[in-house]
């Protein structure tokens, strides 16, 4: 079957990120597709490359960035939500004459018709809230 | 936009408040990019969610955006389909003539069935 993940929730504040993460290797394990991970609200700062952890606690990127690369797996970050949160690619930081960029590469800056888009186009929808 | 075979029954279930969080404004956007799209839109409130459709809403107080103004708009984008839960509705002591849009008042499993038509819920 084809899913549509969304995560609103953010990493540490909340475990949302990280079990959509394990929930979509497991959807491919069961020889599932996912046709997009979309990322709102507090869910954008996953990708969030300037974040530290600590040696003994997970990164809540990594794990995304690396699944994303082997799996070709399209990881996309809510545009609205992303801006007022302070999470820009090279192209916004640019565009509203920000000093740098922190957007993973993994992922898309797009808009909310992306998420419409992956719900019309999946058989299931799974939100992990916040 | 979306061609008719694509045209999908999504159910979206609203149960925070509408300040104190951005959650409730962001599935309001969400609610009305699926009407863009031309989809078969319901909203179910429950809960605290039935705060966002109370009128006489005055956030300038908190210099934010007023949700049940944002609220209004739902007809606009073809989404007539206004749920409230019952038993969340009385034990608020609220009643349909508070809200900003003309709702319909199901009970539980009433919301059993509103779920089982779904093609898609999603959860805000």
């Amino acid at each position: 079957m084809k899913y549509a993940l969304a995560v609103y929730g953010a990493p540490y504040a909340s475990e949302s990120s990280q079990t959509a993460l394990h929930f979509a290797m497991a959807l491919l394990e069961k020889g599932h597709q996912i046709t997009r991970v979309f990322f709102y609200h507090e869910g954008v700062y996953t990708a969030n490359v300037l974040g530290v952890s600590p040696q003994d606690e997970l990164d809540p990127l990594r794990p995304w960035h690396t699944f994303a690369e082997a799996q070709g797996i399209e990881l996309v970050v809510c545009v609205a939500a992303a801006l007022k949160r302070g999470l820009l690619n090279d192209v916004e930081a640019e565009r509203y004459g920000k000093s740098g960029s922190n957007l993973d590469d993994k992922f898309e800056i797009a808009g909310l018709g992306q998420f419409i888009d992956a719900v019309i186009s999946s058989d299931k929808v799974i939100t992990f809230g916040c | 936009m979306a061609a008719e075979d694509l045209r999908r029954r999504i159910l979206f279930i609203l149960t925070r408040p509408p300040y104190g969080s951005s959650l409730a404004s962001e599935a309001l956007d969400a609610a009305l990019v699926a009407g863009v799209f031309d989809q078969d839109v319901s909203l179910l409130y429950m809960g605290e969610g039935l705060f966002q459709l109370l009128d006489q809403q005055h956030p300038e107080l908190l210099q934010t955006r007023n949700h049940a103004k944002a609220s209004r708009v739902l007809p606009e984008y073809d989404i007539n389909q206004v749920y409230v839960h019952d038993l969340s509705m009385n034990s608020r002591g609220l009643s349909p003539a508070d809200f900003v849009l003309p709702v319909e008042v199901l009970t539980q499993q009433d919301i059993k069935n509103l779920v089982a038509q779904q093609n898609a819920v999603l959860n805000f």
